[in-house]
């Protein structure tokens, strides 16, 4: 047989990689891979409009660097991106374009997301609803709570566009991302409400990167550049002033302006005469990459200017534009019609393909350095000495408030090296971790946008302040940008201690800022055990939360008992009946020799008596240090040479005349004790902010601290100075069941008071304090005697 | 029988093929239907070299095939949506003007939606088979309805199939 | 419950799993071709196909062109360089290079690239065709259905489809026609080599409507309505459902490409109406426009869209344990345990062994 060979199986050769001698080939491929990697997988990605899913179930499917993503709004109108994967067995949940989850599926219900494989259920937000033959399979080992979808960030802006980044943790969030590189069509994309009324696709033979480049290069009557971070640009006409929207609405039928705004790696918002165009890519290989065109026009508008809008666009945008027009050249090397434009982009992807991208330090520079401009407006109006707050604590805030109150005029600037606005803190170890979901709720927010606005306070959050120049009073942002100051307030906090042996390990947590209970929400969700190490509040409250949450609970404390350090035993003992009452394992006055953990992921413990403890989670609350490095590498003056709290005068300023420090990072000199709480923070702020702005120091309150276990409240006032032997107890019933106080007294004198459910009693506590009372200790106990004007005043 | 009635039928026999497409192509089994005989009978067959044997790969009977489409919304189906582009080759009446047998070449395309990845795919159209009619008309009252349908495909290729008749 | 963050989503499940590389990295596909593919006895077709002196029927197995020929009667299978007809009559084999062969199990034609088969046709199916032996051995067969299907996904995907029954879900027809007590009860029973069989129960096809009992052309020496199946390592399926017979033969084409023929057999002796009562059994449920092929194919895009090359590395859950009865996952568990034998690395973890391998071997 001499034919030819004619196989129908031509394709078993068709990866290149199979052709090992062609190198240019894989190393290609390879390339594309790390560009979606590196780059796709981290940016904020206009994958469709709000338009396309107009109704609660709507859907609309799309995809990023490789992986399969479905949009969909849920019963609330809020839109929610989730992986299109089925984490069972990895098939394509939602296979159509478009559509509505109201009407069940073959294999499914209505008002669900099914897997058609094997009928694996979901809701809008990605919760697994239904296994089927969950039991029998899976028995106990697995559940549809342990079948949650992937969850996607997901942004709603810009004209009504879907944002959606792969990533977890984004190196800006999408407002930063954008800032101000859409404002040039800021003003005609929001004065309408926008629908999408054109769709087509074009699959180019060219890769994606080299059809972006011909664009930039291709801005027909477009001269004037202006170039943004992140690797952005604009061109608009010379002609018009752009963001003239004349009167503040989509631009009239008329309108003739053209501008065009490139979005890194390759999202054009293109606005030319009465139309909107908006491209994105979608690389599909090294050499071959979809590009999806959508018009927009206003949901209002009338028939006819419907009609005028649409010719127009067609014969600029539409699939069969006019030659002078046309927006790819298949197979075609980039144009360098615009060479400024072109290095712009280039130098952005550049440095994504360098992996720096992770939080590296030239983005977050960047970042502030787009903030600043952002900015310029907010200040120049501003006259007076301006201040610096390093870090955006309960403390930090505090002050900008009180500084504000106090009718100080100059600006305020708060650096803070966290992600997203300051949150508080204390319902992160309580409520927040029984929560489902992974965003942070605006009402646990220290204060809401329009606060900062308001007052004019500008926080720059993701900006680690690197370092101080006392003599210069300046300070160093991210490597390199500095921002002087009059005067400087430090309210860094502290930072959790850890365990050696915990670093790096997978599931083992601290819990201090709001990413941390993050972590452990989200860990929790798919654990079942726990181990805490430390009972001391924050790990009771944990313990309390999950617990909770349904998971086997086991604290662990080194001491003889559980709240050694910062309450009185009585109370300790009954939080400890309350936790085991729960079903907490409580261990005392042992310690933790190891922590096992297999392939970096946690275990369990194993204590210094041998016994060992399985867990899927590991929480270590063992306290908190101050984080005072800042100040001590500038040479203020701390506890000891390299640590410690920074030591402070009664006007909270340190060794340095113009730099105060409040919060957990400072300490009083005539002080030996360290207080951690929200209290403390608020006060030492209003003490600072009275001695910056020269105005009489607030009213000093006793010490007052709350915390909420189960359906347990506790509030305490005053110190309990612990381990102190002349210092005793008394028992003194609540008003109602359930409710009990521990009165702390030396001698006669009363020194603090710690109270479980019953407010009442904790008024009258807190007005004793205040009014330096003392009731009679040997009475106290006494439900119907009354402490307050008792007669007892403390010496 | 006159010629003149010959041609009449003959036009009529085109039109009903070309609306059979229309139908099929939007889906719509019931005026399909109208346009078949009680005694209709439809197969999918193809002539496979490599088994040197002739094959069916789909038959029914009227009543089936109205069975089979009631009971496609309970079936997961991959719904991109079929466009037969339809030829009639040959038309011969007979039997007095009451029977009659036609050939048509089709070439049916895919326009993809739901298939693999949407994203990428849908709204591509794809070339998804080539074959022929064999068509065989009853006559009444100088009105043909089909009685018999053979769908002969070319392809033995027929990757994800379908659920549909052809 | 709560939808996950990346890190929840990526963590070690709790149940059986393998790893996505499995089904789409070149490197391990390469490692199929030579440590399996090229290894192992493959039912090229069926001898059918070659009835007559001179017949031939050629195939691809592990990217090499292999025919076989009818020689009197014997069958005889070469390395063929270069062929260009699936099927004919008349060859010239003079110095072609001929590789061991058999006819078992049905008359289907058994080859090997193996110079030096360790094991015979029967030793390497170990007992796991015995459940239909008597039905597929008593009459002689032919095959009088044919198609293939090339799909952008994972050969294995399609085995594992075929491995667990757990996607009735998917599959209207085997709703109606088969959740019952005694459906439930059928079990998966794991032989040597990584093959599997499912016992038989007897399916109620007149439960969906239009469908008939299929009692009366049951093959020989099997109760009316029964089925069976036996899933062969690495990738041959046979599936005896009351009066039909079928095989489905994989040949990978890529790590994310495969071809897959379909095979549907009757007796040689049936009547034309048997023929044909047969045929439509087997087109209803399997046929290019049957009810079940149609969504299984679907199925196996659609897994084959999420882990095409270049996609994230996820974790494929294999740990549904029902003491091995219909809906256990059982048969992928002892297929991959044999897989990973075959190619010394850990399914859920194939990558890390793999670069080891590669560099021992540099």
């Amino acid at each position: 047989m001499g034919q030819s060979v004619t196989t129908n199986r031509q394709n078993a050769n068709e990866s290149p990689f199979n052709d090992n001698s062609n190198e240019t080939l894989k190393r290609g491929k390879e390339a594309f891979y790390k560009e979606q990697q590196n780059i796709f997988k981290n940016v904020w990605v206009p994958v469709c409009h709000e338009s396309e899913l107009l109704d609660p179930y709507d859907f609309r499917t799309s995809s990023i660097g490789n992986d399969n993503i479905i949009i969909c709004r849920a019963p609330d109108g809020k839109v929610n991106a989730l992986l299109n994967v089925c984490p069972h067995r990895g098939m394509l949940i939602e296979r159509r374009p478009q559509g509505s989850f109201l009407e069940g599926q073959a294999s499914g219900n209505p008002k669900r997301i099914t897997c058609m494989f094997h009928a694996w259920q979901f809701d809008m937000r990605g919760n697994c609803v239904y296994v089927a033959r969950e039991k029998e399979g899976y028995q106990d080992r697995f559940c549809k709570d342990d079948a949650g979808l992937r969850r996607l960030r997901c942004s709603v802006g810009f004209g009504g566009f879907v944002w959606v980044n792969m990533s977890d943790q984004p190196v800006a969030s999408l407002e930063y991302w954008i800032g101000e590189a859409l404002a040039p069509i800021e003003k005609q994309i929001s004065s309408s409400r926008l629908e999408v009324v054109h769709y087509h696709k074009e699959m180019i033979q060219t890769g994606y990167k080299d059809e972006i480049l011909n664009g930039l290069g291709r801005t027909v009557g477009l001269f004037n550049n202006l170039f943004f971070p992140f690797g952005h640009c604009a061109s608009h006409s010379a002609d018009e002033k752009i963001g003239s929207s004349g009167e503040n609405k989509f631009p009239a039928p008329s309108s003739t302006q053209s501008i065009r705004v490139n979005l890194f790696p390759g999202y054009v918002f293109h606005l030319d005469g009465p139309t909107l165009n908006v491209s994105t890519i979608t690389p599909v290989s090294e050499n071959q990459v979809m590009v999806e065109h959508r018009g927009l026009a206003p949901t209002n508008d009338s028939e006819q200017d419907r009609l005028s809008r649409s010719k127009h666009y067609n014969s600029i945008f539409g699939p069969f534009r006019s030659p002078k027009s046309e927006s790819s050249t298949p197979n075609g090397k980039p144009e360098s019609k615009n060479p400024e434009l072109a290095k712009h982009y280039n130098e952005e992807w550049s440095r994504w393909m360098d992996e720096h991208y992770k939080g590296g330090s030239d983005l977050s520079d960047r970042l502030v350095a787009q903030g600043q401009r952002a900015n310029t407006d907010l200040e120049s109006d501003l006259a007076g000495p301006k201040v610096v707050v390093v870090g955006a604590s309960h403390a930090g805030i505090a002050f900008a408030d009180k500084l504000r109150k106090n009718n100080f005029t100059g600006p305020i600037a708060i650096f803070d090296r966290q992600v997203g606005g300051p949150m508080e803190r204390p319902p992160l170890s309580k409520g927040f971790l029984l929560g489902g979901g992974e965003t942070v709720e605006a009402k646990s927010l220290l204060r809401q946008k329009k606060w900062y606005k308001n007052n004019k306070v500008r926080l720059k959050t993701q900006s680690i302040v690197h370092s101080v120049d006392t003599t210069q009073k300046t300070i160093t942002v991210n490597n390199g940008v500095i921002v002087n100051y009059d005067k400087l307030v430090i309210a860094s906090g502290a930072k959790p201690r850890e365990l050696p042996d915990t670093v790096g390990v997978a599931n083992a947590f601290t819990l201090r800022q709001p990413s941390d209970a993050n972590a452990i929400r989200q860990a929790a969700n798919n654990a079942d055990s726990v181990v805490i190490i430390g009972g001391g509040y924050i790990g009771l409250e944990v313990a309390a939360s999950l617990r909770k949450k349904g998971l086997v609970v086991t604290v662990i404390e080194a001491a003889e008992r559980i709240l050694a350090r910062v309450a009185s035993k009585p109370l300790a003992e009954h939080f400890q009946k309350l936790h085991e009452n729960q079903g907490v394992k409580i261990f005392t006055g042992i310690g933790v020799d190891k922590i096992d953990h297999e392939d970096g992921i946690f275990t369990g413990v194993v204590l210094s008596d041998g016994n060992e403890i399985k867990a899927d989670i590991l929480i270590t609350g063992i306290g908190v240090f101050p984080d005072s490095k800042l100040a001590a590498d500038a040479g203020i003056e701390t506890q000891r040479e390299n640590g410690g709290a920074i030591l402070v005068d009664e006007t909270m300023k340190t060794s340095d005349e113009d730099v105060y420090a409040i919060g957990d990072v400072a300490i009083r000199r005539d002080q030996d004790l360290a207080i951690e709480s929200v209290h403390n923070a608020q006060e030492t702020a209003s003490i600072a902010a009275a001695a910056i702005t020269n105005t009489s120091l607030p009213v000093i309150q006793t010490p007052w601290f709350w915390s909420d276990q189960y359906d347990t409240k506790l509030q305490s006032v005053g110190i309990v100075p612990v381990g102190d032997s002349d210092v005793y107890q008394v028992a003194r019933p609540g008003k109602k069941e359930g409710g009990i106080s521990f009165w702390s007294y030396r001698d006669e004198n009363l020194i603090a008071v710690e109270v479980v459910n019953d407010p009442a009693t904790y008024m009258e506590a807190r007005q004793c304090l205040d009014t330096k009372q003392s009731p009679d200790p040997k009475q106290i106990s006494n439900r119907s005697y009354s402490p307050i004007d008792s007669g007892g005043a403390r010496s | 029988m006159t010629n003149a009635s010959a041609v009449e039928i003959e036009k009529k026999i085109e039109k009903i093929i070309y609306q059979t497409a229309l139908a099929l192509d939007d889906n719509d089994w019931k005026s399909w239907f109208d346009l078949c005989d009680d005694a209709f009978f439809y197969s999918i067959t193809s002539f496979s070299p490599e088994i040197n044997k002739k094959m069916t790969y789909f038959s029914g009977n009227k009543k089936e095939l109205v069975g089979l489409m009631d009971m496609l919304p309970k079936h997961n189906t991959d719904h991109s949506p079929l466009h037969r582009h339809t030829s009639v080759y040959t038309i011969d009446v007979g039997d007095e003007g009451r029977s009659a047998t036609a050939i048509s070449s089709v070439t049916i395309y895919q326009n993809m939606l739901d298939g693999i990845n949407s994203h990428l795919d849908s709204g591509e159209s794809r070339l998804f088979v080539i074959g022929k009619y064999f068509d065989e008309f009853t006559i009444e009252n100088g009105n043909p309805k089909f009685l018999n349908r053979e769908t002969k495909l070319d392809n033995r290729r027929l990757d994800k199939g379908s659920h549909w008749p052809l | 419950m709560a939808p996950r963050n990346h890190k929840n989503w990526l963590k070690t499940p709790k149940v059986e799993y393998i790893s996505s590389e499995c089904y789409n990295n070149y490197g391990i596909y390469e490692q199929e071709i030579e440590h399996i593919f090229s290894k192992v006895w493959v039912p090229m077709c069926h001898i059918s196909e070659m009835a007559n002196d001179g017949d031939f029927r050629s195939t691809q197995i592990a990217n090499k062109n292999v025919v076989a020929v009818n020689r009197s009667g014997d069958v005889h299978v070469f390395i063929c360089p270069s062929i260009d007809l699936p099927a004919g009559n008349g060859i010239d084999t003079e110095g072609l290079h001929r590789l061991h062969s058999e006819i078992k199990h049905g008359g289907m034609v058994w080859t090997t690239l193996d110079e030096n088969p360790s094991m015979s046709v029967e030793e390497w199916t170990c007992g796991a065709f015995d459940c239909i032996a008597d039905a597929i051995d008593a009459e002689e067969m032919e095959v009088f259905h044919y198609h293939k299907a090339v799909i952008d996904t994972n050969y294995k995907l399609w085995h594992d489809t075929n491995s667990e029954f757990y996607h009735d879900f998917m599959h209207y027809f085997n709703r109606v026609s088969g959740f019952n007590d005694e459906y439930f009860a059928r079990k998966n029973i794991p032989f040597d080599n990584g093959h599997v069989n499912v016992s038989s129960f007897t399916v109620n096809y007149e439960e969906y409507d239009g469908f008939e009992d299929r009692g009366e052309l049951s093959f020989p020496n099997l109760p009316p309505n029964q089925w069976y199946m036996v899933d062969l390592f690495p990738g041959y399926n046979f599936n005896l459902r009351g009066n039909a017979y079928r095989s489905d033969i994989v040949t990978p084409l890529g790590p994310n490409r495969v071809l897959i023929e379909f095979r549907g057999y009757g007796l040689k002796k049936d009547t034309p109406e048997e023929r044909a009562t047969r045929v439509k059994a087997h087109n209803s449920i399997w046929g290019p426009f049957g009810r079940n092929l149609h969504e299984d194919l679907i199925g196996v895009a659609g897994q084959g869209t999420t882990m095409r090359e270049g996609t994230e590395t996820r974790n494929i859950l294999h740990g549904r344990h029902e003491n091995s009865t219909i809906h256990d996952e059982v048969g992928m568990r002892h297929y991959y345990e044999a897989w990973g034998r075959f190619l010394g690395l850990n399914p859920m973890n194939p990558l890390a062994v793999l670069q080891d391998n590669v560099q021992a071997a540099e």
